[in-house]
């Protein structure tokens, strides 16, 4: 079952006041936070709760009335501090809606102000309905976090790393019960080789230490004891010394020594306090550090909890796991587990489930079989116009496009693409890791190349904020050569039945108005940046394709050269501008004075440059300490750049701080620097203004894992959560045919003008006619690209360290070896091509055709 | 008048028999064993007793020209008793020591300040209880130097006054 997402934002204003957002597909209503716990003696409060949690735990089947009161009283209090009349009737608009729909309702939470976050809202009681919500209805708790997060659903097998840790002189744990209930539950799964459990029982970090240097896991399971140290305010797990004895580790520490399972999903912490944390740091806990870190789930446990209902709790989770439940899911029913497995036990509302991601499912277990896309009918054009000549239906992608049968692979489900770049779990990701690793070091011996500046030294290799303005040698980047980009085809009309459009005279863009929207997307750092990339990350060469012509039928069979010959180079010219930062690169940008913008692991800032000078200029600052990487948009003609905060779409001057960003929200801003366009949860679109007006808006009723928008914002591309690429006319409301891509979409780019889209998934990149949705060329990929717009509506785009192109009229992809670090931002604007890099160089080069 | 008191006792320590002694120091007590829990706190007392701790020390000290708080120094005796635990040698060349017996902690209901009673108190440390001002504790827990003789909380001391920042 799926759902339909009920989100609770809490958050304060500049003043201390409290202020929740209650958001869905069926609205949004806000008010302020009327707190029914008093927080001077919340401690006291939560000191009862945890006893009464015990005390009946303590005793066997007994009424315990006055517990239950205690944890009624206290869940009462939270969620009156939050609800309210217009909240509730929006909760239960939301749930008709799910019945229509998906069939029930998601409750996810995000709660900012650290002294709140640390309350149990899992006790949340409601009087109307005699129910506690987390057993009714899933309930997750999201946080805004600068890591970027993995995609929780992997390929099986699924890999479990199982630690169980007993030190000496605490009390002993039935962890072979655990483990025999865990394999007892999940044998089927291991007897078919889609689990595989490895066991730690030694209980020492050095164990933990060489399991995950030498093995990947996607699941870390954790037996043992759990503690708040209040002295140091963080988490602790107790592992075992090299004596036996108890040590103490830190959350940090964990997150440290877990760094290397770079394909972590999931943690689960069957101890106590794992979850807790205090009230100055919502992310003290061991718990929060590890989603902070970008692990897409964590189940925790926020209280002392007993050995029996860590038990019962984990044998519940992983059978609903084992029979194809969501990760939400899982934990309600494992709570329903705890309290119906122990009568009238409490310690249901122990565990808690942080999710950052858009996906609940953990990983499929039943292979699938592929099916071809459904495709959505052309709409004939208007009389007159030429009908629009469909591209062949393949029955499998892979037989279209290369005329061989495809080679196996694991099972892919087409539907729900993942929002990020996914780590390659195939057998040559530890040699690509390699490879990317070698590379590195290689660059870092490199000598870097000198920037163009007449005279003096090389330029720093970051700025120091010095708040110059852009010096004489900055140059404004030339207007896009309008003239060379192929004329609009007859758009398609729309499901609506209305006309079809074209952009009303005076909206068009003028000849000089616009250049290419020069913002980029962020990656994962260099693990995924190799892994599900292409081949050519090893060095070998450019990535095995083919080419699709839509509009022509014809298919091109056969892979691409190993070396591209020289007349199959991607148009990269000469390089104008180098520097290198002391970190990875993410993201780069072009601003509307021509400098380069550059940024990635870093705390507050994104770097700019003037080019060709390479003077460092003042870079843009960003609130709130974000480190990692984050949306960023910047504005093709205007010194503006927007993010999304948790407030909301937020449109800035460069020279004033940017606040705090959410990562996991796309946006795109116009060229002028006025108007964003963003997603919304429940799959809404909308434009906005400065003021957070909307200008515009449209439901998709799917969920939006990017999007990109022409200079004017009247062509919005957006990539959906299944797999489609759709297109949208804010200024008529107007919506287009799905464009009809044979692989699934996951990110998408628009060109200046608004004529062309680029769109492309694991599988391959589509250069799109926006006006009708048909794909003008494509090339094959194996792993989603890095995506740029390129001049005069060409399409660009990097896996690994090679960059293709293919020209707006379509016609052979074309290729350039940028070097041997991966490529991990590219932003292109008229001829100019920005390219950061996993070992931190930025260059700029020019776009100059053959 | 009886005052109701929570308790939870360590595992290790019978809940049984507990009840008439709790009820000499003028405790109604709702005595449970402390379940096996995944975590480190259970093994720092041998019991936690919820109460009206300022109402408790008042009665105390009402009664302490009567008894001297003697009810109350046996029960802590008996359950510090009941949760000593036997030495045990960690291995062959290390010998075998008494591991530190394990308070009774008295925990304030609605502040949640602890005191810390320890086997063998000083009786100066119980007749000093009987005027502890719990006022002036913000933190606690509160336990007995027996060097200074008197009840102190290092977590407040190192806090510094209420209102000070350091």
């Amino acid at each position: 079952m799926d759902y339909l997402d009920f989100e609770l934002d809490i958050g304060a204003d500049d003043e201390g006041r409290y202020e929740v957002t209650a958001r869905s597909c069926a609205g949004e209503v806000g008010r302020p936070v009327r707190l029914a716990v008093d927080l001077d003696t919340v401690d006291q409060r939560l000191r009862m709760l945890k006893f009464a949690l015990l005390s009946v735990a303590a005793v066997a089947r007994r009424t315990a009335k006055d517990e239950e009161r205690t944890v009624q009283e206290f869940g009462r209090d939270l969620l009156g501090s939050v609800l309210d009349r217009k909240i509730r009737t929006l909760f239960e608009a939301t749930r008709e809606r799910a019945k229509d729909v998906t069939g029930d309702v998601r409750i996810v939470l995000n709660v900012r102000p650290p002294e709140l976050a640390r309350l149990p809202w899992e006790t949340c009681w409601d009087d109307a309905t005699q129910t506690y919500l987390s057993l009714r209805f899933p309930m997750v708790r999201s946080s805004a976090v600068s890591a970027p997060v993995r995609t929780l659903k992997v390929s099986p097998p699924l890999r479990v790393l199982c630690m169980v840790a007993s030190p000496r002189g605490l009390p002993r744990l039935d962890a072979e019960a655990e483990q025999a209930r865990m394999e007892d539950g999940l044998a089927d799964l291991v007897a078919a080789d889609l689990i595989r459990l490895t066991w730690l029982r030694g209980g020492s970090w050095r164990e933990l230490q060489r399991a995950v240097r030498t093995g990947q896991y996607h699941v870390f399971h954790f037996i043992g004891h759990g503690d708040y140290d209040v002295e140091a305010d963080t988490g602790v797990l107790q592992l075992c010394d090299d004596g036996g004895d108890p040590y103490p580790l830190p959350g940090d520490d964990l997150r440290d020594l877990l760094a290397r399972t770079s394909q972590l999903r999931l943690v689960l912490l069957n101890a106590c306090s794992s979850a807790q944390s205090s009230k100055r740091d919502a992310f003290s806990s061991t718990a929060a550090t590890l989603v902070r870190d970008g692990v897409p789930a964590v189940v925790a446990m926020q209280f002392p909890i007993t050995d029996r209902a860590a038990l019962e709790f984990s044998r519940s989770f992983y059978a609903a796991l084992a029979d194809g439940s969501r990760v939400d899911d899982a934990v309600r029913d494992a709570r329903n587990a705890v309290k119906h497995g122990q009568e009238g036990s409490l310690e249901w509302a122990v565990p808690v489930l942080y999710l950052n991601s858009d996906e609940a499912r953990l990983f499929e277990l039943a292979p699938v079989t592929r099916e071809p896309l459904q495709r959505e009918p052309v709409q004939p054009s208007r009389p007159g116009q030429p009908t629009p000549v469909q591209p062949p239906e393949p029955s499998r992608p892979e037989q279209a496009l290369s005329g061989q049968p495809a080679p196996p692979g694991p099972p892919v489900r087409h539907d729900r693409p993942p929002a990020y770049p996914t780590t390659s779990t195939g057998p040559g990701f530890k040699g690509q890791m390699q490879d990317i690793m070698a590379a590195m070091r290689d660059a870092f011996r490199a000598p870097v190349p000198p920037s163009t500046r007449s005279g003096g030294a090389p330029p720093p290799a970051y700025a120091t904020g010095a708040g110059r303005p852009a010096g004489p040698g900055t140059t404004s980047p030339p207007p896009p050569d309008r003239a060379a980009e192929p004329g609009p085809t007859a758009p398609a009309s729309t499901r609506t039945g209305r006309a079809p459009w074209t952009a009303p005279a005076d909206e068009r863009p003028g000849p000089a108005a616009t250049g290419e929207a020069a913002e980029t997307r962020s990656v994962e750092p260099s693990a995924s940046s190799a892994g599900g990339r292409s081949p050519a990350s090893e060095g070998s060469g450019p990535p095995a394709d083919a080419l699709v012509r839509g509009s022509a039928g014809d298919v091109a069979a056969g892979p691409g050269p190993a070396a591209p010959p020289r007349h199959d180079r991607a148009p990269l010219g000469e390089r104008t501008f180098a520097t290198r930062l002391p970190f990875p690169v993410w993201m780069v940008a072009l601003g509307f004075d021509g400098s380069v913008l550059a940024g990635g692991r870093t705390p507050d800032r994104v770097f700019r440059w003037a080019v060709p000078s390479g003077e460092p200029l003042r870079p843009v600052l960003v609130q709130g300490g974000v480190s990692g990487v984050f949306r960023l948009a910047v504005a093709a003609d205007a010194p503006y750049v927007a993010v999304v905060t948790w407030a909301g779409p937020a449109i800035v001057p460069w020279e004033s701080p940017v606040p705090s960003p959410v990562s996991r929200v796309p946006l795109a801003l116009s060229a002028d620097g006025r108007r964003v366009v963003v997603a919304r949860s429940g799959g809404s679109l909308e434009v906005q203004d400065g003021a957070r007006s909307v200008r515009a808006a449209t439901r998709l009723g799917r969920s939006v894992v990017d999007l990109d928008a022409d200079g004017d914002l009247s062509v919005v591309a957006t990539a959906c959560d299944d797999g489609r690429a759709r297109l949208w006319h804010p200024p008529s409301g107007d919506r287009l045919v799905a464009v009809q891509s044979s692989w699934p979409v996951s990110v998408v780019r628009v060109s200046a003008s608004g004529r062309r889209a680029v769109a492309a998934g694991a599988a391959g990149v589509a250069l799109v006619d926006t006006g009708n949705g048909h794909v003008i060329a494509g090339a094959r990929l194996s792993g989603v690209p890095l995506l740029a717009a390129g001049p005069r509506g060409s399409a660009a785009w990097v896996t690994g360290n090679w960059l293709g192109t293919l020209p707006a009229h379509g016609g052979e992809p074309r290729y350039d070896d940028l070097g041997p670090a991966p490529v991990g931002g590219i932003a292109i604007r008229a001829n100019r091509v920005v390219l950061g890099y996993l070992d931190g160089r930025v260059e700029v080069r020019e776009w100059r055709e053959p | 008048m009886t005052l109701p008191a929570r308790v939870m006792v360590a595992p290790d320590v019978g809940a049984d028999e507990l009840a008439s002694a709790f009820a000499e120091t003028g405790l109604t007590a709702d005595i449970r064993s402390a379940p096996t829990v995944r975590g480190a706190e259970t093994i720092t007392w041998a019991a936690i007793v919820m109460l009206p701790l300022g109402s408790f020390l008042d009665v105390l000290a009402k009664d302490y020209a009567k008894h001297a708080a003697e009810p109350l120094k046996r029960l802590v005796r008996r359950i510090v008793a009941a949760a000593r635990r036997e030495p045990v040698a960690e291995s062959p060349s290390r010998p075998a020591t008494a591991p530190e017996p394990r308070p009774l902690v008295l925990e304030d209901e609605r502040t949640g300040l602890q005191v810390v009673l320890e086997a063998d108190l000083p009786a100066d440390a119980y007749r000093s209880l009987t005027e502890l001002d719990l006022s002036t504790f913000r933190h606690g827990p509160v336990h007995y130097d027996r060097a200074l003789m008197r009840w102190r909380s290092i977590a407040d001391e190192v806090a510094g006054p209420a209102g000070v920042r350091g």
